[in-house]
């Protein structure tokens, strides 16, 4: 492949196997994810189910499918 | 009032604080060993400097500490920000790719400093030194603003390709010190400007983990001594094993990170030069480690990096030791499988051994060397209890180690004594036989309150000639404290061609690295005879990734370094010839890096200070007979006082050497003599 200045190529990876159900995701450790910027918030709204506070990260929304 | 002239060197270690003090006007010394508490160390720093005498005549103290080395292990430091070049902020969490353990998915690793707290700014300092996009001062400050709110204590800034141009990285340290409310901010260039993202990260990061800390530990110790009218100087040993200032130390703390352990290293290697024994594998064995490391021909093995743990690693010169979980506090244990294991759990000094009754009930290998009668339930080391409780370290042993294996709890005793001295043969033949080295070449020098009572088996076990046990084997580490030279190094990458080398240009370079290190030294304010400077390039062919390190044989003088083209080309050819037994002509030759290191020469400290005195008698010493268990079986062995002990007198094994600091063991086909210098040369038996 030849780049020529200005053009750029971009590779978009998946982040990596998981395991198991993100529903079942501890939603603190999702908190954190989010925090520490490995999760996007949309992400960890449709993902994850957990959607968090704007102003201080906590996690405050049950999730729809698993908790009542 | 006459001139203070008394230097004390403390090592705190985990287990204890040793304390050796050298009158230098009157060769008179003195040693002390104080039980060390854990987060309140000033205590026991301050207790052992009353048993010496008026803390307010001390010329100096000269410190060997672990609380850097903890702080690592434990994960304790700061809460720190960084602020990086834009897209770098994963540099410290990716590492090179290496892995907890080899095999599987499981293994984790946070870096100190989490992602959050890791900010991206705009600036481009490129591989050649150019500048391609400057820093933006207003994006720095707002950047250092807030880690500030979320909680930082110390700043690191490390730009990409620093080392090669550190203006962007200098004036974001002058952005960020505007609203930085302590003094604990630093970046790369003045921590480590040396090429390779990883490690100059790493180490710039892991100095501001630990800049608060020490920061904090030292200001606590000065404001104790100055409480008991100190008025001298106050240093601390480095992981080269030379001496720097506290102020240096508080700017440079990641260097402290090996320190109590390289000053054994250094007095061990010193004994052992004096006794005559260039080549020696040095053995501390504490409360809580076993930490050895190898001299040749005299010379400390200096390492360019260590990894105090996983993913944690340090890059500046060290003195290379190794560490293996096992010491007198160690806890024997029947794992799972029905193995005996001992250790890397201690008990430490508090609560201690079972032995010590202070509410451990988990037999260690200083139990065990008790129940064996190696050690003197009357008279037990430092002066953490009176005696010590015999019965129940046999108990113990019994309970945990004897009944799971089905042995009665002389075998169980004998059996952790095997054990702990297996793993510690493992270590010695680690840094010998598996670098090269072979043992029947090298003696061991057993210090630390336990390694003497180890070193017979120890020389059997590995194949070494000979163990020279120090005559204050427990404060070795101390003793080094006060022998050690003051010691600055430096690096800088240069990435130079050998090709179109500006030998002149470089000349210059040296010098004024050479100027800056010697300015630290001399700030120090030890005594110091003369100041040598060491230089040393790291070189490859081109297209190779690692270098060797070429010694050049030259010095600064006058403020200028002489240097000849053809001193650095066959410099490179000579140690490069060495290692790899060849040469690849035709390839180009790259200098990477400049290491400059300014060592302050102390005075030098007369071993024979330490001898013991003469008119003295082996009669004099001997202390009766006990029984102690060898092989399976009870034996009368003779006991002396070791420091009673004339020089030139041999002895033969089995026989137990008691004094306040240390226990030595000699096995029954082992003969010890006492040098002119008090030293114990332990060997077989003709």
């Amino acid at each position: 492949m030849r780049i020529r200045a200005g053009e750029r190529v971009r590779l978009e990876t998946p982040g990596g196997g998981g395991w198991g159900e993100p529903r079942d995701r501890d939603r603190r450790r999702v908190a954190r994810d989010v925090r520490l910027g490995y999760v996007g918030a949309a992400g960890a709204r449709e993902m994850y189910g957990v959607v968090l506070a704007a102003d201080d990260g906590q996690p405050i929304t049950l999730r729809d499918r698993n908790d009542a | 009032m006459r001139e203070p002239t008394t230097v004390v060197g403390v090592d705190v270690g985990g287990t204890f604080t040793d304390f050796f003090s050298f009158d230098e006007s009157g060769k008179g010394f003195a040693t002390a060993k104080v039980p060390s508490h854990r987060g309140d160390e000033a205590r026991g720093f301050l207790e052992g400097l009353g048993t010496l005498g008026e803390i307010s005549t001390l010329a100096s103290i000269v410190h060997g500490t672990t609380v850097g080395t903890n702080a690592l292990l434990e994960r304790k430091g700061a809460c720190i920000g960084l602020i990086t070049t834009r897209g770098f902020r994963d540099v410290i969490e990716m590492r090179r790719r290496d892995r907890r353990n080899t095999w599987g998915l499981w293994g984790d690793f946070a870096p100190v400093v989490d992602r959050d707290l890791r900010l991206e700014v705009s600036e481009r300092t490129l591989a050649s030194g150019e500048i391609r996009a400057e820093t933006d001062p207003e994006e720095v400050r707002a950047a250092a603003r807030t880690l500030l709110a979320k909680g930082a204590e110390a700043l690191a800034i490390v730009f990409i390709n620093a080392y090669a141009n550190p203006s962007n990285e200098l004036a974001a340290l002058a952005a960020a010190t505007s609203v930085w409310p302590n003094e604990n901010l630093s970046c790369s260039s003045q921590i480590l400007p040396e090429i390779r993202e990883f490690e100059r990260t790493s180490t710039t990061v892991l100095n501001a983990y630990l800049q608060p800390v020490v920061g904090t530990y030292l200001a606590r110790l000065s404001e104790a001594l100055a409480q008991a009218e100190f008025r001298g100087s106050f240093h601390v040993v480095q992981s080269n094993g030379g001496v720097m200032s506290t102020a240096t130390a508080r700017r440079l703390p990641v260097r402290t990170a090996l320190s109590g352990p390289a000053a054994g290293v250094i007095a061990a290697a010193a004994i052992a030069r004096a006794a005559g024994f260039p080549n020696v594998v040095t053995a501390d064995l504490g409360g809580t480690s076993f930490d050895v490391s190898l001299v040749i021909d005299g010379e400390t093995s200096l390492a360019a990096q260590t990894t105090i743990d996983f993913g944690l690693v340090i890059r500046t010169p060290l003195i290379e030791i190794t560490t293996i979980g096992a010491g007198g506090g160690s806890i024997a244990t029947v794992d799972a499988g029905g193995l005996l294991q001992v250790g890397p759990e201690s008990a430490g000094s508090n609560p201690g051994p079972v032995c010590y009754a202070q509410g451990n009930e988990r037999p260690t290998l200083t139990d065990a060397n008790l129940v064996l009668g190696r050690i003197n339930a009357e008279r037990p080391i430092g002066s953490a209890v009176a005696s010590l409780d015999l019965d129940a370290a046999r108990r113990a042993i019994e309970l945990d180690v004897g009944r799971p294996l089905g042995l009665d709890p002389m075998t169980a005793a004998e059996a952790i004594v095997r054990v702990a001295n297996a793993r510690m043969a493992g270590a010695i033949r680690l840094v010998s036989i598996e670098r090269g080295h072979d043992p029947a070449r090298f003696a061991a020098v057993p210090f630390g309150g336990g390694g003497a009572l180890h070193a017979g088996a120890l020389i059997k076990d590995v194949g070494l000639s000979a163990a020279i046990v120090p005559r204050y084997p427990g404060v070795t580490s101390a003793l080094g404290c006060v022998i050690a030279d003051i010691r600055h190094d430096q690096v800088q990458t240069l990435n130079l061609m050998l090709d179109d080398l500006d030998v002149t240009r470089l000349a210059a370079r040296m010098a004024a690295e050479a100027i800056a290190a010697l300015a630290v030294v001399e700030a120090a304010g030890l005594p110091i005879e003369r100041i040598e400077t060491v230089f040393e390039l790291d070189m490859h062919y081109v297209g190779q990734t690692h270098t060797v390190a070429v010694p050049l044989p030259t010095q600064l003088r006058d403020g200028a370094v002489a240097l000849a083209p053809e001193m650095v080309r066959s410099a490179f050819e000579r140690t490069y010839q060495t290692s790899f037994s060849r040469l690849l002509p035709g390839i180009p030759v790259k200098i990477v890096n400049l290491r400059t290191a300014a060592i302050g020469r102390r005075p030098r400290f007369d071993l024979a200070a330490l001898a013991p005195d003469a008119g003295t008698s082996l009669r004099e010493a001997r202390r009766g007979t006990r029984r102690v268990w060898f092989d399976g079986a009870w034996q009368e062995a003779a006991i002396y006082d070791r420091l009673a002990m004339p020089g030139g007198t041999t002895i033969r094994g089995p026989a137990v050497l008691e004094q306040p600091d240390a226990t030595t063991l000699i096995d029954p086909d082992l003969v010890a003599r006492v040098d002119r210098l008090g030293n114990l040369i332990v060997e077989r038996a003709a």
